[in-house]
């Protein structure tokens, strides 16, 4: 549609005369401007931020900041689904193992005793406490690994405590037997017990007594020294009746508390000379893990990874938004309101210009 | 005068700025000096705006706008800057300013134009010989015209109308008078 059709034709009249007028510039100026045309354009050489265009710009950005996104995402999975191994190893060794081909774990778990987790005491006094839970084959095993328990403790200078043994049905059953072996052969103990089937569990406590001990040897050491001043005192014939009959009296609860403080000592004395083991022995197999049926491949695990990765970033572009948003506004507003403002000066200009 | 409302579909460097200059520059004269109402002035503000273009040839692309709305473009940014420098240098010198004598030329907008007509012309406010001059007399469309000056294109049908039946006005008053 031309142009000169959308002009109201209730000025035609007008717009035929405005039309008719000749406008030619004057040869002056023609010269000019061919002057200037003909001489060597002197463009400035446009800056890099003006060479690029914010549409080309946003082409090439867009896609290249997604694919760099994708690979940071894939490259983090596939590194972490490597480390993984080692990440399993490292649990296996101190989780119970799933499976009956858990000799590496046992190897494991002698390593442990021979590099330090079983710590051997000193001369100090310890508190040793073992708890060892073993899975054996079947209910025959199971016997004989209790026999063989109590035969080790008698061997090391031992004893037994207890022994619990239940076999509640014919496919399996287990027994608790709980020991005391002499603290220096307790290493000795261990060994002989990680034999007798497969570690599920262990802990090892070792807790110093030596310095309740010693203080109970002081106590002990006051006390009969209270006692012979007492009974030194006794001794005076001329004690008034009332106070005799004091003394005695503190000289039975002196005597008491000595009695007492000797039993003390001497549990202190023994807890610290033989360790307690608990061994528990079970055929019971725990269920199978759901998730080592369904270990995922490396793979997997690097698209999982992955995913994991690209949801984070997806959270950071979020908290990016959500604080850059407000400023984007502002910034937009602001920018609306400067062209607005700039259109608005123009209008008045032109207005005021006659 | 040319008409070439639509952009061109050939690139700057197949057609080379003296022959676009030499093809647009009475367009650009007759969008000055309506704009201005000055000869004098816009025939320096011609000139001015085809430096400013030949300096930026290379950065036009026609996929955008013909070669006549971009030269119109820089044309207008040259008068906007041409009225802003008169009213900051008026600003400085209202006294003498005031009793300026302001050169008036018989055919300001072109020969053969009636004496009611120029001077209805002359009362009409830059902004409104402007509209007039970019859809009457260069003939460009709505919406060209309409980004040319930043506005909508109802708003530049609008602002023409309103011009047109200002003009219209003031040469009835002329004619009754």
């Amino acid at each position: 549609m031309s142009s000169r059709e959308l002009i109201d034709e209730r000025f035609a009249d007008l717009v035929s005369e405005l039309r008719s007028a000749r406008l030619a510039p004057p040869p002056e100026l023609r010269q000019r401007v061919r002057a200037i045309a003909a001489a060597p354009a002197a463009e400035p050489r446009p800056s890099l931020l003006e060479r690029v265009r914010l549409r080309r710009a946003a082409l090439v950005l867009v896609p290249v900041s997604l694919a760099a996104v994708v690979s940071a995402a894939m490259v983090q999975g596939l590194v972490s689904s490597g480390e993984r191994k080692t990440v399993d190893v490292a649990v296996e060794r101190i989780a119970p193992p799933a499976a009956e081909d858990a000799k590496p774990v046992l190897k494991a778990g002698a390593r442990d005793r021979e590099q330090g987790a079983s710590l051997p005491p000193g001369r100090r006094l310890v508190d040793y406490r073992v708890q060892m839970r073993l899975r054996v084959a079947n209910l025959d095993e199971l016997s004989r690994a209790t026999v063989r328990t109590m035969r080790t403790v008698r061997r090391l200078g031992g004893y037994v405590g207890s022994v619990r043994y239940s076999s509640p049905s014919v496919r399996g059953g287990d027994a608790v037997i709980v020991v005391r072996v002499p603290v220096a052969r307790m290493q000795n103990a261990i060994l002989a017990f990680s034999e007798l089937g497969t570690i599920v569990s262990q802990s090892i406590s070792l807790t110093d007594v030596q310095k309740a001990y010693d203080r109970q040897v002081e106590q002990a050491g006051r006390l009969r020294t209270l006692i012979a001043r007492t009974e030194r005192r006794l001794r005076d014939e001329e004690l008034p009746a009332s106070e005799r009959a004091a003394l005695e009296l503190q000289l039975v609860r002196q005597r008491a508390d000595l009695v007492a403080l000797v039993r003390r000592h001497e549990a202190t004395g023994e807890r610290g000379r033989m360790a307690t083991a608990r061994l528990s022995l079970t055929t019971f197999r725990p269920p199978p893990r759901a998730t080592a049926a369904t270990e995922p491949s490396r793979l997997g695990r690097a698209l999982d990874d992955s995913g994991r990765v690209l949801a984070k970033e997806l959270l950071w572009a979020l908290y990016g938004l959500i604080v850059a948003g407000p400023l984007l506004v502002l910034g937009l507003l602001a920018l609306g309101a400067r062209r607005a403002r700039r259109r608005r000066s123009e209008r008045q200009l032109l207005a005021r210009v006659g | 005068m040319t008409v070439s409302g639509s952009p061109a579909s050939t690139a700057p460097q197949e057609r080379s700025f003296a022959s676009v200059a030499e093809q647009h520059l009475a367009d650009v004269h007759s969008y000055l000096l309506y704009f201005t109402g000055d000869r004098a002035v816009a025939e320096e503000l011609t000139a001015e705006t085809f430096e400013r273009a030949c300096r930026h040839w290379r950065r036009y692309d026609p996929r955008r706008a013909s070669a006549k709305t971009w030269l119109c473009q820089i044309a207008r940014s040259t008068a906007l800057d041409h009225f802003r420098a008169e009213e900051r240098r008026r600003r400085r010198e209202t006294a003498y300013v005031r009793s300026e004598p302001v050169d008036t030329y018989e055919d300001a907008f072109g020969e053969g134009l009636s004496p009611r007509l120029e001077e209805a012309l002359r009362s009409l406010s830059a902004g409104e010989r402007e509209v007039i001059a970019l859809r009457v007399i260069l003939d460009i469309e709505v919406e060209g015209a309409a980004r040319l000056l930043g506005i909508s294109g109802t708003a530049c049908t609008t602002r023409l109308h309103r011009a047109l039946a200002r003009l219209e006005a003031k040469v009835g008053d002329d004619v009754v008078a």
